[in-house]
Formats: structure tokens, C-alpha cells, sequence
């Protein structure tokens, strides 16, 4: 056991901060800092700065074009690249299907997309979720149906994250109604643009718009475009959810965010002095920084625990643990952002724009982020479906 | 001790129910707010029409001569419906600021408003004074004021603005500024809530000043409790409402072939919503019981303790209706995150719950 970073790891870290800082637009930085989601363009534009680098996807083989950094390297570069904060690689490609192709795709799959997935010439989404199949995903609907050469694919996905940009989906489908639901489920890379793929826009209570219903009439998907065997699916489905849950903490995120909260704190007069000095702030503040900084020892340490050779092809159920309390420190820092804001969080900036700014410009994001951050204990398995695998998985019950 | 409401107030709350329920139903709400205003007059006009805006006022004012628990089922019932109107304003705090007035001039200014024609609403607050307690800075002088309001409930649309001000000896005042009067700029927008506010300036804004009833600042703080304590009824109906609408949800919602409402992790975490609503009804009925208390200090940390109580429940509440809702409960289509937005700006306004924390804690805590 070891906690210090050894001195090649520290320069390792600084390395990362210079290129950061030498090659992040200064506009994508600013964008974040405010707390707004990264647009397309600037994801795109980061991830392609990335890629020449050769750090797009750093927990990639070095034979798929991964850096072959130690798991300490790929959590340094994760933290300084939040830190920034710059935007994340696109998660859908770089986090998900990329590491699904890697372990059950074959080799012309490999070819074929893993360059792209790196240099995001595909926008990826996830098509898992249905209307009635949510954390209940294995009753999923959506049929793919063999003809010669081709899936027929039929049905409706929902809460499709940013399909809107996506050119590709990676779907589970039905391929056979016989034996246990589970046994039925295949794993299908989709062509957004094939005829019959519809996008329709779903608004989140915040005003924004990131999630979308996509629905498959009769879409022809070619056979080759199936991962591995058919009705095999729910198992690279399963690795694929255990890496998403591994990656929900954005702990480089939320100390950026804590930093910016202090700064935000001392700067700011509430009854005749500063935020930072009310004790009541500052118990809330530091209770914060604990838990994350819990959270951070945990996700090392199940990060060192794959290092030293646990299966990676099952998902570890400590990766449940690291999700339900990842989603609880996104949204704790929200609320600390609209308690922080006071009143000055009411107005929403829409339409009309400038209008509604009555405060710095970091409290306009207060009040959507916290309504947004709700989410993150819904998606990727919600707190209550993580408790049932806990219950499961590490307690027998 | 008796927490029973009598025939008249069982009635008044059924029958704005039924009013809400037949006019301002989720889909009718979309398009009141919808309007230019974000409200619609005709609403205005028909809670005017059931006598809301007379309540408060004692009978010999053309009033019906209400109480605060009045004010506290109106505001259960407009929180059910999550009403947007700056009907807070017109019945709990116009009528408590108009003390500062003489009758004559009480009657005068609150026929408008109790006929439901002038829609009144409150500039109080300001940018450095948003937490309150901080110097005020808007002036008046000669009759005229100057100075910036931030965050004022349909500050651009409201007919009738009471503003605070202080004069050249550094006393507090009340005023009444007229919707279009010289000088006066509104800059609204909507709001995370889906009401609507403004931000005022006054540039030598001619106004009319509160003179012949209580001291201003003593009408000012009644008025700010009497919002308060509005406020906590209005949660409370908020989390009725969004606890029905789970539990509904739930019930229907099937998940590993039953509805997810027979998981006993679900039911466990709404039978915790009613809990903690429970004990919001009872802050609500104490807020409201003791807003009228005569004793400033009294009353206000009594009002502090209620709204700490609510603050804790509206976010347990409006984040447990989220969570069991799942996927569908964070979108804008599905009327549950709108309440959920309500009651967050709930925990905000009229004092957070650090505020209230700290004024209990200077005070050493309840006095018993
Ligand atoms: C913003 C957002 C983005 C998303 N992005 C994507 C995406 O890109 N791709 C994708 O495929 N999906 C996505 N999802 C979908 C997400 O994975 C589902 O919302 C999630 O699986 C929950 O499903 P549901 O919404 O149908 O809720 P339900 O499954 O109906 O759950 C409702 C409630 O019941 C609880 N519950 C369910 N079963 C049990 C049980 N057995 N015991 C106890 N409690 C239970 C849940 O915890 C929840 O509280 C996204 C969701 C959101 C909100």
C-alpha cells in the first residue's frame, strides 16, 4: 500500500497540466467553468487535440491506440483533465463501446471502428433503455429479426443521450423470445443515417436538451454489425454498464468544482460578511470535501484492485458502491451551487436571454445543474437497482 | 389547544380547490404561462370573484376579516395547483404592509386590489441585499424614489408596486409606485419556477407614501412573515400534491413484471414523504397560528422554526418524487418536476434555511 505518487507519476501529472494548459481553448475552459456542458464542437475539437497526442483513450491496449499508462496514470490524466476542467472523451465511444468492441468484437470490427471512436470521427449513443425497460433492461422490446444478410429492426428506444449528434447507436435488441429474457438480447451497432431511424427530442425539466426517443421501423442493419454471438448480448452488456459505473464519480470534476466553490464563497457578502466566513457554509463545505475525499480513495482503490489482475471481464460489485456515492457528490456540490446563489438562482435564462442575469455568471447554472444532477442517480442503474446488487452481489441476500 | 378548522374555512378550501382543479389544471397552466404576462387576468379575476383578495381585510373595510389560517389553506390550495400569480403578495403581504397606512388611505389603495383589477406585488429586496439584513439603499426623497430592486415577483406586469425605501433621516418607509410611472424601468423574465420577476429601477419615480398606521419597518417585518408563513402552506401543498402524484406513478408503473410500487425500498422511502409532510402541515399550522403574535422576536423565531422544519422536508419530498418517478421524472412533459422546481425555490425565498438557522441559533435556540 502506497498512497504518495512516486516522482515519475508527479511528472507525469505535470506533464498532463502543460499540455492542458498549452492546447485547451481558453473559450471551452471559460464555457465549463461556468458549468455548462460541453457543446459538440468544443467534445469534438478537445478529443481530436486529444487523439493526436495519442491520449484520447487511455484505458485503451497500446494495440488499439491506447497510451499503455499504468491505472495511476489514467486516473492523473482523468483528474488534471477534469481539473481544467476540459471536456470528457465522449464516454459513449471512448468509456462503452469501444471496450466492448476491444473484448467481444472481432478483428474487422476492430478496424473498422475503434480509429474512429478515437478521434471521434462517430458520434456514439447508447441505445439500452425503453420506455418499459428501464432499470428492468432485460425486457427490453426492440426486435431485430434475421433476413439473409441483414437485422430488421424494429421499436423505440428512450432517454438516448445526445442522439441528436450521434451517427451511431450500439443497441440491445431481441433476437429470441425463447428461455430466460437475458438469453434473448443482442448486441447491434446501428447506422444513424440507415432509412427508418427517427430522432425525437425530449426536454429535461431544466430547459435543456439531451435526451431523445429514437425509433427503428424496419431499419436494415447489415449481419456484420453484430458484436460477438447472437444472443450473447446482456454479458458485454453488463461489462459495459460496470465501466460506465466506474466512471460516474468525475472526482477531478468535483474538486475543480469544490476550488471554485471556496473562491466563490470568499468573494461573496452574505449578511455583512463572507460566505466563507459563515460556520454554517463552511461546515457544509468541508463535509463536502471529506466525502470526496472518500470517494477518491475508493475509486483507487478498485482502480489498483484491476490493476493487480481482478477479472475484467465481470463487472466488480464495488463499482455499485462507487456509483451510488458518485451520484450523491455531483449532486450535493449542485446544491451547495443553489445555496450558494440564494435568490439570485430564481431567475431562468431562456429566450430572453441577458435579461435574467442578475447575478455572476456562475449563478445562472445553480438552479438547472441541481434540477439536472438529479439524473445521476437514476441513469446507469439507479441508487435503488445498485442497492439490489450490493444486496446481491456482496451480501448474499 | 383545537387544530380543527371550522365549516367557513373547510369551505373556502374546497371551493378554491374546485376552482384550481377546473381551471388551472397542468395543461391550463402551460398556457397561462405561455402569455406575454405569464399569467392570465381571468384567473386573477376569478379568485378576486371568490373573495381571496377581500379576506384579509377587516369586515368594516369591505373585507372578510380572515386569518392567517385563511392564508395558509389558500396557499395549501395554490400549491397543489402550483399556481404562479403573485398571489402571495396580494394576500399575505400587501395587506400587512397597508397597516402602515391610515384607513383612509388602506381603503383607497386596497379597493383595487380587492376587486381583483390592480395586481400588487412587492420590491423589497435588493442586489447586496439578498440575504437580507443588509442596508438598504433605495431612497426617497421629495415624494420621489431611486434606487434598484432585484428579483421582484411580476414586477414588470404588476399593477400596483409597494416599495421599501429609506428617506434623507435614515428612516425606513413604505410607497406605492403605479406600473408605468415616470422613471421606473422593469427588466423581467421568467423564473426557474415558471413565474415570472423583474429586476426595477427607479430614477426619481414619483410615489405615494404609507403614512398614519404602524411604524413602516414594523409592517415590513410583519409582511415578511406573513409571506414566510404563506410560503409554508404553499410547500405543503406542493408536497401533497407531489407525494399523490408519486404514489400514483408507482402504482402504475410496472417493473420486473409488477408495479414498482410493491418494492418495499420504494415504499419505505414515500412512506418517509408522508412523514416529514406530516410534520410540515403542523409547522404550517404553527407558522400560521403564531404569525399574528404580538411579540416580534416570538414570532419570528416560531416562523424560523417552521421553515427550517419545511426546508428539509420540501428537499427529501421534491427529490425522493424524482428519483421514484425514474426517467420520466426529469423531464419537462411530466408535471412532478415542476413542483420539484416550486419547492426548491421554496427552500430560497423569504429567507434559506442557513438564515433561519442563524437566527435561532443567536437567539440561543427555541425558548421552549
Ligand atoms: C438524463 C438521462 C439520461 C439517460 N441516458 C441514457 C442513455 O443515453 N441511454 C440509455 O440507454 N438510457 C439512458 N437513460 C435511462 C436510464 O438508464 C433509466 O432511466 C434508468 O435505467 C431507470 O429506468 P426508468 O427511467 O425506466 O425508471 P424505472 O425503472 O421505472 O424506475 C423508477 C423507480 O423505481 C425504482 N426501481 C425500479 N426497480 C426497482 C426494484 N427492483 N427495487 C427497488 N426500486 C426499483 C427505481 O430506482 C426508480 O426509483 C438516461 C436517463 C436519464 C434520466
Amino acid at each position: 500500500m502506497e498512497l504518495k505518487f512516486t516522482p515519475e507519476e508527479e511528472a507525469f501529472r505535470q506533464e498532463v497540466r502543460d499540455f492542458i494548459d498549452a492546447n485547451l481553448p481558453d473559450a471551452t475552459r471559460q464555457h465549463l467553468k461556468l458549468g455548462n456542458a460541453p457543446t459538440k464542437e468544443m467534445t469534438i475539437e478537445w478529443q481530436r487535440t486529444l487523439n493526436k497526442k495519442g491520449w484520447a483513450t487511455p484505458r485503451w491496449p497500446a494495440e488499439w491506440g491506447g497510451p499503455g499508462w499504468t491505472v495511476t496514470q489514467q486516473y492523473i490524466f482523468q483528474q488534471e483533465n477534469q481539473r481544467a476542467p476540459a471536456p470528457d472523451p465522449l464516454g459513449f465511444g471512448v468509456n462503452m463501446v469501444g471496450p466492448v468492441i476491444i473484448q467481444f468484437g472481432n478483428e474487422e470490427q476492430k478496424k473498422r471502428f475503434l480509429p474512429r471512436i478515437a478521434n471521434i470521427d462517430d458520434w456514439w449513443c447508447q441505445g439500452f433503455s425503453e420506455p418499459g425497460a428501464g432499470s428492468d433492461l432485460a425486457s427490453l422490446k426492440t426486435r431485430a429479426e434475421k433476413d439473409g444478410d441483414h437485422w430488421i429492426v424494429n421499436g423505440q428506444k428512450t432517454w438516448t443521450t445526445l442522439a441528436q449528434h450521434a451517427d451511431w447507436i450500439f443497441a440491445l435488441v431481441r433476437t429470441s423470445n425463447e428461455g430466460k429474457k437475458q438469453e434473448g438480447i443482442s448486441f447491434l451497432l446501428i447506422d444513424m443515417k440507415s432509412p427508418g431511424v427517427e430522432v425525437h427530442p425530449i426536454q429535461t425539466m431544466d430547459g435543456g436538451h439531451e435526451i431523445n426517443s429514437v425509433f427503428f421501423t424496419d431499419v436494415k442493419v447489415p449481419a456484420e454489425n453484430m458484436i460477438g454471438e447472437v444472443n450473447k448480448g446482456w454479458t458485454y452488456a453488463k461489462f459495459l454498464l460496470g465501466n460506465e459505473r466506474l466512471g460516474a464519480p468525475r472526482v477531478g470534476a468535483s474538486q475543480a468544482k469544490l476550488q471554485e466553490l471556496k473562491e466563490i464563497a470568499k468573494n461573496r457578502i452574505v449578511r455583512g460578511r463572507p460566505l466563507w466566513d459563515h460556520p454554517r457554509f463552511r461546515d457544509k463545505f468541508v463535509e463536502a470535501q471529506i466525502e470526496l475525499k472518500a470517494l477518491e480513495m475508493t475509486v483507487m482503490r478498485v482502480l489498483s484492485g484491476i490493476e493487480s489482475g481482478a477479472d475484467q471481464s465481470k463487472p466488480d460489485p464495488a463499482t455499485s458502491v462507487i456509483k451510488i456515492k458518485g451520484a450523491q457528490m455531483v449532486q450535493r456540490l449542485t446544491e451547495l451551487y443553489v445555496e450558494a446563489a440564494g435568490e439570485q438562482s430564481v431567475p431562468w435564462l431562456d429566450d430572453e436571454g441577458d435579461n435574467a442575469q442578475v447575478g455572476p455568471d456562475w449563478t445562472i447554472r445553480a438552479a438547472p445543474n441541481y434540477f439536472n444532477m438529479r439524473k445521476s442517480s437514476i441513469y446507469g442503474g439507479s441508487d435503488q437497482v445498485q442497492k439490489g446488487i450490493i444486496s446481491k452481489a456482496i451480501l448474499g441476500l | 389547544m383545537n387544530f380543527e378548522l371550522n365549516d367557513e374555512q373547510r369551505m373556502l378550501s374546497d371551493s378554491l380547490s374546485r376552482f384550481l382543479a377546473d381551471r388551472y389544471d397542468f395543461e391550463k397552466r402551460k398556457k397561462y404561462i405561455a402569455t406575454a404576462e405569464g399569467f392570465d387576468r381571468r384567473i386573477w379575476q376569478g379568485y378576486a370573484e371568490m373573495g381571496l383578495f377581500a379576506l384579509p381585510y377587516p369586515e368594516d373595510e369591505g373585507g372578510i376579516g380572515g386569518t392567517p389560517t385563511e392564508t395558509m389553506l389558500v396557499a395549501e390550495a395554490m400549491g397543489g395547483a402550483i399556481a404562479v400569480e403573485p398571489w402571495t403578495e396580494a394576500i399575505a403581504i400587501v395587506p400587512a404592509l397597508l397597516q402602515a397606512a391610515s384607513s383612509e388611505q388602506r381603503a383607497a389603495i386596497a379597493e383595487g386590489i380587492i376587486s381583483g383589477e390592480a395586481v400588487p406585488t412587492w420590491a423589497h429586496r435588493e442586489t447586496g441585499m439578498i440575504e437580507r439584513d443588509e442596508k438598504m439603499k433605495t431612497t426617497a426623497r421629495d415624494g420621489k424614489l431611486s434606487g434598484a430592486k432585484t428579483v421582484v415577483s411580476f414586477g414588470a406586469e404588476a399593477d400596483v408596486i409597494f416599495v421599501s425605501a429609506v428617506d434623507d433621516a435614515g428612516e425606513t418607509g413604505l410607497y406605492v409606485v403605479r406600473k408605468g410611472a415616470e422613471g421606473l424601468e422593469a427588466r423581467g423574465y421568467r423564473t426557474q419556477d415558471e413565474g415570472r420577476a423583474a429586476e426595477l429601477t427607479f430614477d426619481g419615480t414619483p410615489a405615494e407614501k404609507l403614512e398614519g398606521g404602524i411604524p413602516a419597518a414594523e409592517a415590513i417585518a410583519a409582511a415578511e412573515a406573513r409571506g414566510l408563513a404563506a410560503s409554508i402552506g404553499e410547500a405543503l401543498g406542493i408536497m401533497e400534491k407531489a407525494i399523490e402524484l408519486t404514489v400514483e406513478y408507482i402504482k402504475g408503473r410496472e417493473q420486473f413484471g409488477r408495479p414498482i410500487g410493491t418494492f418495499q425500498a420504494l415504499q419505505h422511502i414515500a412512506a418517509q414523504a408522508v412523514v416529514e409532510k406530516e410534520q410540515v402541515k403542523s409547522m404550517a399550522m404553527y407558522a400560521a397560528l403564531m404569525c399574528d403574535e404580538g411579540d416580534a422576536e416570538t414570532r419570528d423565531l416560531a416562523l424560523s422554526t417552521a421553515k427550517v422544519k419545511m426546508c428539509d422536508a420540501a428537499r427529501f419530498v421534491g427529490q425522493m418524487s424524482i428519483q421514484l418517478h425514474g426517467g420520466v421524472g426529469m423531464t419537462m412533459e411530466y408535471s412532478i418536476g415542476h413542483y420539484f422546481k416550486r419547492l426548491t425555490m421554496l427552500e430560497i425565498l423569504w429567507g434559506d434555511r442557513d438564515f433561519h438557522m442563524d437566527r435561532l441559533c443567536e437567539a440561543g435556540g427555541l425558548a421552549a
